[in-house]
């Protein structure tokens, strides 16, 4: 996360504005709220890299802004326009879903293996997936279930609350425990200790 | 954070970072965003967390479509009761699909009635065209997407996903495709699959069972324009070249045929209409190529007449058979 400021010269860089007021105010809302941004899109995205692509485009569209916009008014904009883009993204992903058809799937299939783009990135995430799923199962089976149903098929928490018959709230609760247990066990905490510090 | 001894304020941290990290992700509000910008400023230490949290938890968004290849290690201890470690034991061995499966069988059926059509979507955005008199149910797990087509036919666009199969059985076969069209139709004594749109593999499944020929257990890789055919009596797969346009036709209303056996082609019309008709058995096997109007079907049977040597046998309540004139003059 720290390449928030690459080199001024670049000409799609966000940063770079005509030197104005409004630029001034661009770059420092840049500034300040870029790392912000992303944290926010990568919820919405659920992917960090089309996170910092979906701020990038997020400035370049606050560009063509014209007039002094107070700061604030330029955050929430900035923010809006930026929410809209990532539902964009989130709904096109849903049809390209259908769309690309790789011809190598059947060697996919056989090994369960996605293509890697850099080995040693691909294995890390897949240890780390390995990881986190061994401390899933740490969990309640009510919670592995709530979890399997949001966090693996995708269900928003309104329809696994349906599906489940338990009310929303209840699933809200699953999910907070969830994160909470994980974080802490992958921070290096015993059972015990994560047992007694987080109840459900 | 790799704190190993977090403190109250710690663990409430930890605990509003979730709560936002959910209600963000739930909704696009403009407002929650606000408020959210403001927790952020409140503290340092608050977005740090958030990010972290949030990190880690795309990892198990990730694992949806990227099921480990590999039985995942056991952490060791294990605290719940022995039918979760049996769970566990089996997770070991099929993948967390199995445990799945074992947690929740949440299996959604679906049907249609005599000459009605119907359009369904998947969780995954997948749909089924269910042709009418037909029986679908699907249950979808985290590392396959299950549906059984428990009779008629239906045409399925498939979601596309590299590392989440989506597998139709119907009877003794098995397809599996990543993200492709096919129509899958069980007749009296086949079950075949046409693709329209990429690719899936076929495979006889473990349904066939009693007597009869052992079974093939050759799996066939079937691409666009190509039809495999599973035979319930051979228990083989084969596979030929076909027009996917006339395999697709019901799905317009229209009902076209090549050479397919008549046995099969009354069997499609059937579930048009409450009219049954019903074959000879000498007549089973003759092929025909055509069209027919599932509206019209009373015309069709008038020009089976003209074209084939055959007559039809009202029989009331119990619909037509369509049975050899040749034969019965020859023999008579």
């Amino acid at each position: 996360m720290g390449d928030a400021n690459p080199p001024p010269a670049a000409p799609r860089d966000a940063v770079v504005v005509p030197p104005d007021a409004t630029a001034n105010a661009m770059s420092q809302l840049f500034r300040e709220h870029n790392r912000v941004l992303v944290a926010y899109l990568t919820t919405r995205l659920r992917s960090e890299q089309e996170a910092k692509e979906v701020a990038q485009e997020a400035f370049l569209r606050l560009l063509e802004l014209q007039g002094p916009c107070a700061p604030i008014v330029l955050r929430a904009y900035l923010f809006k326009t930026a929410s809209n883009l990532a539902f964009d993204r989130l709904r096109h992903r849903r049809v390209q879903l259908r769309s690309e058809e790789q011809p190598e799937f059947f060697q996919d299939l056989d090994s369960t293996r996605r293509e890697a783009h850099d080995p040693a990135m691909e294995l890390l995430a897949r240890e780390q997936t390995e990881q986190l799923l061994g401390l899933v199962r740490e969990l309640p089976s009510k919670c592995q279930q709530v979890l399997s149903m949001h966090r693996l098929e995708g269900c928003s928490q309104h329809e696994v609350a349906e599906r489940l018959a338990i009310s929303d709230r209840m699933v809200r609760r699953y999910v907070t425990y969830a994160m909470l247990y994980l974080h802490l066990r992958l921070d290096g905490m015993a059972i015990d200790q994560v047992l007694e510090k987080v109840t459900l | 954070m790799s704190k190993l001894d977090p403190t109250e304020s710690d663990i409430a941290r930890l605990r509003e970072a979730s709560t936002w990290i959910q209600r963000l992700n739930e909704s696009n509000s403009q407002a929650a965003v606000e408020e959210w910008l403001q927790w952020c400023e409140s503290d340092p230490l608050n977005l740090p967390i958030y990010e972290q949290m949030q990190n880690r938890w795309n990892v198990l968004a990730r694992a949806g479509g990227a099921p480990s290849p590999m039985p995942l290690v056991s952490q060791g201890r294990q605290r719940r009761t022995a039918l979760i470690s049996l769970a566990a034991s089996i997770v070991l061995v099929v993948g967390v699909a199995g445990w799945l499966t074992l947690r929740h069988a949440d299996v959604q059926v679906q049907r249609t009635a005599i000459g009605e059509q119907r359009r369904m979507t998947l969780a995954d955005g997948s749909y089924i065209d269910l042709a009418p008199a037909s029986r679908v149910s699907d249950r979808y797990t985290l590392t396959e997407r299950n549906v059984q087509l428990e009779r008629g036919q239906a045409f399925f666009a498939v979601a596309h996903s590299a590392v989440r199969p989506f597998i139709v059985r119907a009877n003794s076969v098995e397809v599996t495709a990543a993200g492709t069209e096919f129509d899958v139709r069980i007749d009296p004594n086949h079950t075949v699959v046409t693709v329209s749109e990429g690719r899936v593999r076929v495979a006889p499944g473990t349904g066939a069972a009693g007597a009869g020929p052992p079974v093939d257990t050759a799996t066939v890789r079937a691409g666009v324009g190509e039809r495999v055919t599973y035979s319930e009596s051979s228990r083989r797969l084969s596979v030929a070249r076909v027009d996917t346009e006339v395999a697709e036709s019901w799905r317009d209303g229209r009902l076209q045929f090549e050479s397919d056996s008549l046995e099969d082609v009354v069997a499609v019309i059937n579930r048009y209409s409450a009219h049954q008709i019903a074959v000879a058995p000498a007549l089973r096997q003759t092929r025909f190529t055509g069209t027919v109007s599932p509206g019209h079907v009373p015309d069709w049977l008038k020009a089976l007449e003209q074209i084939y040597a055959v007559e039809m046998v009202d029989e009331g309540a119990n619909g037509v058979l369509i049975e050899t004139r040749i034969g019965k003059s020859t023999h008579g």
